[in-house]
């Protein structure tokens, strides 16, 4: 089981947050091709390592945030907040 | 002279409370502070259990965790448990054993022929033989013959909880490592957690009197548990066992303590979060190879020590040791001071430590240096053991037990758990921890530290070379040396693929006495050091648990949490028989038979006026300047045209274009909504908004607040309902020229009660939702029943609910749609095209995958025989025998009371182009005949709810 | 050991997020994890969210005074009155009895009476707060009131007699 570090509730187990996913997906536009828009919706990275996603804590403060964990240690190496940018060496 | 098995004096027992016990129907006696283990031995019992493949007699071997013999079903007064370890069993009065996986008894098993014919049963075997005709002729009776115990009939009668816990630092094990570091801790101000298996903590101090450099260990023992205890920062739990170490140093126990008593016993889950972790969990013994060597009355010499230390019982008259390291001397030079006569040590080594020969001379025990067991021989217990001397003649012994050890291997299943990589040390022949990245580190034994390099000198742990005998690898999964071999011969050489093959180590004991000689053997076989052999992967638990603590009290009404409408009890009160909806509790109907409540209930509606719960729908305010625009976004209608105090209907969809929700939405000012979404939906669709504004418009001046628990819902439907809300003192005026189908209106009853009004018809008739706050519920329930009488009101359920929509044609997400279903199946397209703005779902809708023409289309259907019974899920076919194929399906189908047929709603292949086409249901073997008819079955053109 | 508590004001509060620094300014509201002031009390749920709870002024009056405070600031506030149920508990064992159902950390030194946290309480969300020492409300949804009232009978009934002999 994971601890999250909810940067507006502090570490909290991982049952009381969602995951979202990748983070900084950026919603294409409404006229990109069949194609780009596929890829949005559907085809992800699963990388071996380090991946940045989304996290929401649904059980506590409701609030979106971005987290880079490692999918192979579970580590996790830093918490921005939704909107921000990721550190620089986790870009 | 025959030596009682239990001496007078010594040992933690309490030999002022005595405890009866039986085992295989036999009443026997034992003390507090023993375990059933401890027990059986003192009253002679050498034989306990028949083994799990070749049924051969088997007796106990440890005093620890690592049993692997001594596996019974026992009941300590809460039912009859299967495989409970008798070393781990604290002994209570009136506890019943038995021995498992015998049949018809323990001294007489029939399926000893298991063991005559041990080479027709290879590992593996059932992957070779039992192949003509196929595996499943034999399979019943492998699987009646197999298995190691019998669940028990019923419940169990204990009760179980889970604890979640903090602490800076949590230490595993309170042997003298773990103590001192949890010493260390307490003295540091830290808050400690220290968590020991056994009855007590001390672990080898409560059995070895060798002093703790120096000092008494029982008088170290206490002093140190008292310095803990004023601290008054450290908590201690016994009878637990640290079971998982998951990542984020999250740690599982098992929580033992209060058990094994007579009233209320209860076992406990704990989740604990730790700072750091200290793991001083010990080291096990490990056996040696050599022929018949599970034999009952051959025990790890470890175990013979801290059964004559601990429990004050000889395990045996006449001892042979059995050993390859200076540990294992200490152990059993230990047993003539406990009574124990002790007649000869056999020692692989060729030279051994002047010291330890000087004081086996001082007892008189004979020393054979350099000397290999052969095989032990016996049938229910052992009686001799052959073995080759220095120079290699064959010699035979008597005795009555063996005291064996190929060493110690230490306790780093957790430390593996919890990530931490091993290394083979060569010198201390046995897997060490080198790195974690979790905050862990491993003390005492587990870290090696049970000896140098110089004070253990250990041999080798290779098996005896060939004889006829065989030699146990994996006492509990009945797998040989042999076994082993097969595997390399059949060319399995990965430590995972053998595991597998031969199952050693995949028992109840996980390999506790059997890996390190699998592992070493494997790596003789095939040229490689155990290093380089490896460990299969360790994963939690560390012991088994019981399911009863890891569920807790999440059993029944609490397994899943039941949501009740504020009204519940009234609704009681008035015959409501309730069901599960969506994870509420609604009524379905009101009254007894079924059917006739459900048919009275529709034409009530139909006809006079009804009154139903509809609390759960969703209500969730959206407000502020750029309300509007995001809404637009969300639904597939336009919201910024709608005006205020009107209300609208729409579907909302995901990013693929598919439905996901259906509700209407209301204009409670220029900058301010309030949506409805079904029940089912009302979280997560407020969820939704929220993940929609924080993510990827959170520039857009909105606030979203759920509200819909704050106000309960009745609604008041059917041709009569305008009457009933009108006798309501402080009613907003409800005459259709002042409030049309689809308006909104709040305001205040005379009693002050507030309320919103929306009319709003899921039923087709006249209808009207009205929201009070649901404190107010019940009371307002019954002054709208009282308000109804003279016009005839009645209460429904859902399921006339979901008739009565039907009846009309009405959309049921999650029912009529599922996750491919997009706006142009629902028939939603004329929506669509006239959609202004970019909304969620958009661009997927514009795919030309999602315009085809067939796709499956919500149609309406009537049966072709009025009263065919048609179910949701019958398909509709097309074609004949194997050109038969299905073209869509019956998403909703019932019984209408009003039109007195079978109706229903089906997804079917090019569904809007066939209407009036007569088309066949198969369901359930039976063919029914159907027309595809508009859905709007009743009231095609909706005057009753514009009325 | 555990109690309901009828009749308690209760306003849901939402401000908009790039309003809500504004928002603190003009009105006295809980910092995060916290619960402060009194009639009414705020109890901080995120940065955008509390409640606004009181057992003697009405929600009506709270939603006025919070409405002329934030005039001019984006937000929403509602009766949530009859939304959730709140329990107290108090007593020995109330801290344990909590422990069965939550993960939060519940040390006297890290839940200190003023704290307050949203987090999951036996399969639901819950607010949890403490009061005073050893005092703790819970507010949980009031579709949930029933089940965590009989999740509580039952839980402290096993968590007290296992306590019993973990003691003793």
């Amino acid at each position: 089981m994971l601890r999250l570090d909810c940067p507006f509730c502090g570490t909290r187990d991982e049952a009381e947050f969602r995951c979202g996913g990748d983070a900084h997906v950026e919603r294409p536009g409404q006229d990109v091709s069949d194609a780009t828009w596929a890829d949005y919706l559907f085809n992800h990275d699963n990388p071996k390592g380090l991946h940045l996603e989304r996290w929401c804590h649904v059980f506590g403060c409701g609030q979106w945030f971005n987290v880079a964990r490692d999918t192979l240690t579970h580590e996790i190496h830093a918490v921005y907040y939704m909107g921000e940018a990721a550190p620089e060496r986790y870009r | 002279m025959r030596r009682a098995l239990r001496s007078e004096q010594g040992g933690r027992i309490d030999r002022s409370k005595p405890l009866d016990f039986v085992f295989n129907g036999k009443a026997m006696q034992g003390y507090a502070g023993d375990t059933l283990a401890s027990a059986l031995l003192a009253n002679g019992v050498r034989m306990v259990s028949r083994s799990f493949k070749f049924h051969r007699p088997r007796g106990i071997v440890s005093a620890g965790v690592e049993e692997s013999g001594g596996l019974l079903a026992v009941d300590h007064g809460t039912g009859l448990q299967p495989i409970v370890r008798s070393t781990q069993m604290p002994l209570v009065d009136g506890l019943r054993a038995e021995s498992q996986n015998c049949f018809p008894s323990l001294n007489f098993d029939l399926l000893r022929i298991f063991d005559v014919t041990r080479s027709l049963w290879p590992a593996g075997f059932y992957n070779k033989i039992f192949k003509w005709p196929n595996w499943h002729v034999y399979e019943w009776a492998v699987r009646r013959a197999a298995g190691l115990g019998r669940l028990p009939d019923g419940a169990r009668s204990a009760r179980f909880c889970h604890m979640n816990a903090h602490c800076d630092v949590l230490v595993v094990g309170g042997g003298p490592s773990g103590l001192s570091a949890a010493l260390q801790a307490a003295r540091a101000g830290e808050d400690v957690l220290l968590v020991e298996l056994d009855v007590e903590p001390g672990g080898s101090l409560l059995h070895d009197a060798s002093g703790l450099d120096g000092q008494p260990p029982l008088a170290w023992l206490a002093r140190t548990l008292a310095e803990l205890q004023a601290t008054g920062n450290v908590r201690i739990l016994t009878l637990a066992t640290v079971v998982g170490y998951y990542d984020c140093n999250v740690l599982t126990i098992h929580d033992r303590v209060a058990a094994y008593r007579r009233e209320d016993p209860i076992e406990v889950f704990w989740k604990v979060r730790a700072g750091r972790v200290v793991l001083a969990t010990g080291a096990i013994e490990q056996p040696l190879m050599f022929g018949n060597n599970d034999l009952p009355g051959i025990m790890l010499a470890g175990a013979m020590q801290k059964y004559a230390g601990r429990y004050a019982v000889r395990c045996g008259q006449r001892v042979v040791a059995v050993i390859n390291n200076d540990l294992a001397w200490r152990s059993v030079l230990a047993l003539p001071g406990a009574g124990i006569g002790l007649d000869a040590i056999i020692d692989s080594r060729h030279s051994i430590n002047d010291a330890l020969l000087d004081q086996a001379r001082e007892h008189g025990i004979d020393v054979f240096p350099g000397a290999s067991p052969v095989a032990a021989a016996g049938s229910t217990a052992v009686r001799k053991l052959q073995f080759r001397d220095h120079d290699g003649r064959a010699r035979t012994i008597a005795c009555d037990a063996i005291a064996m050890s190929g060493g110690l291997s230490p306790t780093l299943h957790l430390y593996s758990q919890a990530g931490g990589r091993l290394r083979y040390d060569q010198r201390l022949a046995c897997f060490l921890p080198q790195e974690c990245r979790q905050d862990v580190v491993v003390t005492g034994a587990a870290n090696g530290e049970f000896a140098t390099p110089e004070t253990y000198n250990i041999g080798s742990r290779k098996p005896s070379a060939a004889n006829s005998s065989v030699q146990w690898v994996d006492f509990l999964h009945d797998v040989t040396v042999s076994d082993v071999e097969l595997a390399c011969r059949e060319n399995l050489r990965s430590v995972e693929h053998v595991k597998r093959y031969t199952t050693t180590g995949m028992a109840a004991d996980q390999g506790k006495t059997s890996n390190l000689n699998a592992l070493t053997l494997l790596g003789e076989l095939t040229g490689r050091s155990p290093g380089e052999v490896g460990t299969t992967t360790f994963r939690p638990m560390f012991m088994p648990v019981t399911m009863g603590a890891i569920a807790g009290v999440r059993r029944g009404e609490f397994y899943a949490p039941a949501k009740r409408l504020a009204a519940h009890d009234w609704h009681a009160t008035q015959g409501a028989v309730f069901e599960d909806y969506g994870g509420w509790q609604r009524p379905a109907y009101y009254g007894s038979d079924r059917d006739a409540c459900v048919r009275r209930e529709t034409l009530l509606v139909r006809q006079a006026a009804g009154l139903f719960d509809a609390s759960p729908l969703g209500k969730i305010e959206v407000q502020g300047p750029d309300a509007a625009e995001f809404l637009n976004r969300i639904y597939i209608h336009s919201v910024p045209t709608l005006k205020q105090g009107k209300v609208r209907y729409s579907l909302m969809l995901n990013e693929n274009g598919i439905i996901i929700d259906d509700g209407v939405f209301v204009r409670l000012a220029d900058d301010h909504f309030l949506l409805n979404t079904t029940s089912a939906g009302a979280n997560a669709i407020a969820a939704w908004l929220e993940e929609w504004q924080q993510c990827e418009w959170p520039r857009m001046e909105l606030v979203i607040n759920p509200v819909t628990s704050q106000w309960a819902v009745v609604t008041v439907a059917g041709p009569r309902a305008r009457d009933v809300l009108c006798s309501l003192a402080g009613m907003t005026d409800l005459s259709t020229q002042a409030f049309p189908h689809m308006s909104f209106a709040s305001g205040v009853f005379e009693d002050g009660c507030p309320y919103r009004i929306q009319r709003v018809s899921f039923s087709g008739e006249l209808s009207y939702e009205l929201s009070v706050p649901a404190n107010r519920a019940t009371g307002f329930f019954e002054r709208i029943w009282d308000a109804g009488q003279p016009f005839g009101i009645g209460l429904f359920g859902i399921e006339s609910l979901m008739i009565l929509r039907l009846e009309k044609g009405f959309l049921h997400v999650g029912g009529d749609t599922d996750t491919t279903s997009n706006p142009f199946d629902a028939g939603f397209g004329r929506v669509i095209s006239n959609k202004r703005g970019d909304f969620i779902g958009a661009r997927s809708l514009q795919r030309a995958e999602d315009r085809r023409n067939d796709r499956r289309q919500l149609v309406g259907f009537e049966v072709v025989d009025r009263d065919a019974v048609v179910l949701a899920g019958a398909h509709v076919v097309t074609g004949t025998g194997d050109a038969r194929r299905s073209e869509g399906f019956v998403t909703s189908a019932c019984h209408s009371p009003t039109l007195a047929r079978t109706i229903g709603l089906a997804l079917l292949e090019r569904g809007f182009e066939r209407g009036g086409e007569e088309i066949q249901l198969y369901d359930q073997g039976r063919l029914v005949t159907a027309r595809i008819v508009d859905a709007r079955f009743y009231d095609p053109q909706g005057e009753r709810m514009h009325g | 050991m555990a109690d309901r508590i009828e009749m308690r004001s209760i306003v849901s509060l939402k401000v908009a997020r790039q309003s809500v620094d504004r928002a603190r300014a003009c009105m006295h509201l809980a910092e995060p994890l916290r619960a402060c002031g009194s009639d009414p009390q705020s109890l901080w749920l995120g940065p955008d969210r509390w409640l606004l709870v009181s057992d003697t002024t009405t929600a009506a009056v709270i939603i006025d005074s919070c409405q002329r405070a934030l005039a001019g600031i984006l937000h929403n506030a509602v009766d949530y009155s009859s939304g959730l149920a709140v329990f107290r508990l108090a007593g020995v064992g109330a801290r344990q009895l909590l422990a069965t159902g939550t993960g939060i950390d519940l040390r006297p030194a890290s839940f200190a009476a003023g704290s307050c946290c949203r987090t999951r309480l036996a399969q639901v969300a819950a607010v949890i707060v403490a009061a005073h020492a050893e005092v703790f409300e819970v507010y949980v949804d009031r579709s949930y009131e029933t089940y965590l009232a009989n999740w509580m009978a039952e839980s402290s009934s096993i968590c007290f007699s296992y306590l019993g002999v973990a003691r003793g």
